[in-house]
């Protein structure tokens, strides 16, 4: 199946599931970094440079070097692999293990970001992560990281106003989670896609058409907390 | 995420979408550049980046079939190609050529074959719930793509073709090469090598878009899991989702092809200047335009004889080291004035104690530095002393394993002649194979270890024979208490003696 996730079980046999984060999303946590960089790069160098003259020029010069090599690598292993840039688009640099980055692994790939950038604006980069299935470039590849997208906690579905009706024969966890599903997202589907939806459960509700679909929430209801009735 | 599920999808079918896509895309490149004169060739950038919708229609078609699991050939995509065209003229005017998000629309067009109000409903639709946001920011993150990657194949080339001693990587785009013509092909080189790489991705990753949210509007992956359930209710085998009909697209932001096209340019050297200056005053006007007209020559390619290179040069060093220490360092030391031990001892000394110190450094701190370097080996852990409840330690095996195991069967131990051969097979693939075990691992681990080793070549395939024929016999007699013939048992004894003990004989 083609889904673009990363399946990885631990030696308990708890299976974990990422989705690699592509190079425009990416793109677009680095930018935001770029610029808060930048932005905090002028507010030191400008202040500095006016009171201090060539002492103040030297320090706002360690200043730019330290954003622009120690940002990713303290953000990283202090933040939970989120830079700003990154929080603000929901991504979280991992290691290929899932475990959390650590030192080591944020300081390769962000030291090699000198080689990703060559020969300009990130072609190698780029290229890279066009090539690899994962998203990574060279310097994820070097340290064994990968950026994935940070899942978002599912809200619990919310119970039915709707009376409980017994299901007619058991149903697997994923038919159930189907079920669930289906009267979570109804509301969004056009009516006549919705009575096509409720024929093709006719052999779940033995009914058809609206009828079936008032079937399936009673079934819902139960399944989200209420007893049967 | 449903982007770069287009991008994996485009992994997937990358040579046929590539192969499709550059085919007609290169022989548009080089009809364009044959028939652009000098000076126009941003006009042959512009041309392909306006035709971009017309070659985004191959990649869509292709993978729009691929999703449905048909497979498309190069061929059959180029000859099913004009008939993808329907709209072409519409999607090559009005705004859609500099629509950043039309690679969403364009199944609506291509796919779908809507037109007019339809299809202009079918938009506001597919478009609503910040897909179309989406959509645009992606065709605006290609057209950056894009861009870097034109920097980069410049940049490639400056620091290829760069003169070493240039200060500059990317003079060589104006100083040294004079000739635009060599300058605009390189600028429409880019672009084609760039759009070319950069097009079926962003029409991948738009239509996986696409898919996304009609899955999301129609609910495909209900709709897929209630015939499933019917079918699991019914034996019936599921019907495969709807095939989609056909159409649409749009354009990417591009700017032109970046071309820094700077002279470097100096006043003429001094022997120049003094030259100039050695002649007498011109006697008439006559001359003195004529020695205009010459100095103008002179000072063009290829007639002048200096060039403008931009380069480092090493700072005139100032000697201006006059605090207390320099002077305190003169007044003792035998190189300076002083009459103390020499600068040189002094010198020779202190680099001993750096290196001394670094040694030191070194040696206090090797066990954080080799775990932070990660440099220790990981040892490989010993083997377990049991497996399957099975004692495999090799000190607890009989001298003679095929003979005891014969001797054992023949008392009529039967059960007990065979655990100890099972268990003689696991310990010598773990000893001596060094086969990785753990305690709890099943009969089918083993195997499915000795199969991995084999893959990896550490393991003869002989020792894996005989551990499948062993395992048999011992599975077959321990868990479903069928016996072997004695006539069987004694080739596989043979053929255990060569795999596992061939070696120590």
């Amino acid at each position: 199946m083609l889904d673009g996730k990363l399946h990885l079980s631990t030696p308990e046999g708890v299976s974990l599931v990422f989705t690699p984060a592509g190079p425009a999303r990416r793109g677009y946590a680095w930018l935001i970094d770029w610029l808060l960089r930048a932005l905090i790069g002028l507010v030191l160098y400008i202040p500095l440079l006016v009171t201090l003259g060539r002492a103040g020029m030297g320090l706002g010069l360690v200043a730019f070097f330290l954003l622009q090599w120690a940002y990713g690598v303290l953000f990283e292993v202090l933040g939970d692999g989120r830079t700003p840039g990154k929080r603000m688009l929901g991504l979280q640099v991992l290691r290929e293990d899932g475990l959390p980055v650590g030192w080591r692994e944020s300081v390769l790939r962000n030291v090699l970001r000198a080689i990703d950038f060559m020969p300009l604006c990130y072609g190698i980069g780029l290229g890279a992560m066009l090539l690899d299935a994962r998203f990574r470039r060279i310097g994820d590849l070097v340290a064994g990281t990968i950026v994935v997208y940070r899942e978002q906690p599912t809200p619990l579905p919310k119970a039915l106003d709707v009376a409980p009706v017994a299901l007619p024969f058991p149903l697997t966890p994923d038919e159930q989670r189907t079920l669930v599903d289906l009267v979570e997202r109804v509301h969004a589907v056009p009516p006549q896609r919705q009575l096509e939806l409720g024929d093709l459960a006719q052999p779940l509700t033995g009914l058809r058409g609206q009828a079936s679909l008032d079937r399936l929430y009673g079934y819902v209801a139960g399944l989200t907390g209420k007893d049967a009735a | 995420m449903a982007v770069d599920l287009g991008h994996a999808l485009l992994r997937r079918h990358w040579r046929t979408t590539y192969l499709a896509w550059w085919g007609p895309w290169l022989l548009a490149s080089i009809l364009l550049w044959l028939c652009m004169p000098q000076g126009w060739m941003w006009v042959a950038s512009l041309v392909l980046w306006w035709l971009r919708p017309i070659f985004e229609r191959l990649p869509l078609f292709i993978l729009s079939r691929a999703v449905f699991g048909e497979r498309v050939t190069v061929r059959q995509a180029w000859r099913a190609w004009p008939r993808q065209l329907g709209g072409w003229f519409r999607s090559l005017t009005w705004w859609r050529p500099v629509m950043v998000g039309r690679g969403l629309y364009a199944p609506i067009w291509q796919l779908e074959n809507a037109r007019g109000t339809f299809a202009a409903q079918r938009r506001k639709v597919l478009g609503a719930r910040g897909a179309y946001g989406v959509a645009a920011w992606f065709g605006v993150a290609c057209a950056h793509f894009e861009m870097a990657l034109q920097f980069a194949v410049y940049g490639a080339l400056g620091l290829v073709l760069a003169q070493p001693e240039s200060a500059n990587p990317f003079a060589f785009l104006a100083g040294h090469y004079q000739d635009s013509a060599l300058l605009e092909s390189a600028g429409f080189l880019c672009y084609v090598l760039t759009a070319g790489v950069i097009g079926p991705v962003y029409t991948a990753g738009c239509f996986g878009l696409y898919l996304c949210r009609r899955a999301e509007l129609e609910g495909w992956d209900i709709e897929l899991s209630l015939r499933r359930l019917a079918a699991r209710r019914n034996g019936v085998a599921p019907r495969g989702a709807g095939m989609l009909a056909a159409l649409l697209l749009g354009v990417a932001l591009w700017w032109g092809a970046p071309a820094p096209a700077y002279a470097l340019e100096c006043p003429p050297p001094d022997e120049v200047v003094a030259m100039r200056q050695g002649r007498g005053p011109a006697i008439d006007a006559r001359q003195a335009e004529l020695r205009r007209q010459l100095d103008d020559v002179l000072a063009r390619e290829p007639l002048r004889n200096w060039t403008c290179i931009e380069t480092w040069v090493p700072e005139a060093r100032k000697n201006d080291d006059n605090n207390w220490l320099a002077d305190w360092l003169r007044k003792h030391l035998k190189g300076g004035r002083g009459d103390g031990i020499s600068a040189n001892v002094l010198k020779i000394a202190l680099i001993v104690l750096l290196v001394v110190i670094l040694a030191w450094l070194l040696w206090r701190y090797r066990g954080p530095l080799v775990s932070a370097l990660q440099l220790q080996t990981r040892r490989t852990a010993a083997p377990p002393t049991e497996v399957c409840g099975l004692d495999i330690r090799p000190e607890t095996l009989p001298e003679d394993v095929p003979d005891t195991v014969m001797r054992t069967w023949r008392e009529g131990r039967q059960r007990e002649a065979l655990a100890l051969l099972y268990r003689a097979t696991v310990s010598r693939l773990a000893h001596d194979h060094g086969i990785e075990l753990v305690a709890g691992a099943t009969e089918g681990d083993v195997l499915a270890a000795c199969r991995r080793s084999r893959l990896a070549g550490s393991l003869p395939e002989a020792a894996e024979r005989g551990c499948t024929g062993v395992t048999e016999v011992w599975r077959n007699a321990a868990y479903a208490q069928r016996w072997p013939a004695e006539a069987q048992l004694a080739p596989l004894l043979a053929q255990w003696r060569v795999a596992f003990d061939g070696a120590r004989a």
